[in-house]
């Protein structure tokens, strides 16, 4: 399954989508804020997102991952909105009958998120200035 | 023919504006779109390097011609995750 959410996110909420008795292994990534991002002070950053588009995206790699590692359950859920420190932008879970797909699985989705969703982070600085990461504003 | 524009991350705060209808001619590229509406900006050379499109919600190349009804976004580097 995959999601956009202004909510905070927890792992334990998504966490039955890859339970599996056959499945021995998860694997969980949190991508989370932090303080710093080219040697400048961060203490919090606005997700946007072009939602229409981003969700073609995510079922997009969510075909491909599951074309590439069939064995596999996954979750892909981004937050958009404003995050503050050590919260969590995205979840990946992936399980597996063994851990290998299961580790493979859940950097191939990461990969495939940086190449192809749609948001796009503004790093909001403790002097109160704000800047669009990626390219200068 | 008419198309949409709908304006994201660093064209919203350039362009002060969020989405647009516009009256373009027959045969006009995204790409001749793009320099169009970002004619008036500095650093408009950078932003094409760094920009890609999507129309009606899918990547596109800058060669793409435009078709009414279309809904165009200028896509500046991503950075989910």
């Amino acid at each position: 399954m995959f999601e956009i959410t202004t909510n905070v996110l927890k792992i334990e909420d998504y966490l039955s989508h890859v339970q599996d008795d056959s499945h021995g292994a998860i694997v969980s990534f949190l991508g989370v804020v932090r303080n710093i991002h080219e040697g400048k002070s961060v203490h919090k950053i606005f997700y946007e997102c072009y939602e229409k588009m981003a969700l073609k995206q995510m079922k997009k790699i969510q075909d491909l991952t599951l074309e590439k590692f069939p064995m596999i359950k996954m979750v892909l859920v981004h937050r958009v909105g404003m995050v503050e420190l050590q919260e969590a932008s995205i979840v990946v879970l992936t399980s597996s009958k063994h851990r290998k797909h299961s580790f493979e699985a859940n950097m191939y989705i990461m990969d495939e998120v940086k190449k192809l969703l749609p948001i796009w982070k503004k790093e909001h600085h403790p002097d109160g200035e704000t800047s669009w990461v990626g390219i200068g504003s | 023919m008419k198309i949409q524009i709908e304006y994201f991350a660093i064209y919203r705060d350039l362009l002060g504006i969020s989405s647009e209808e516009l009256e373009v001619s027959d045969g006009l590229s995204i790409k001749e779109l793009f320099l169009q509406k970002t004619d008036a900006l500095m650093d408009r050379d950078e932003l094409l390097e760094s920009t890609v499109f999507a129309v009606n919600s899918d990547y596109e190349d800058c060669d793409y011609i435009l078709k009414e009804g279309d809904e165009i976004v200028f896509i500046p580097p991503v950075s989910g995750g």
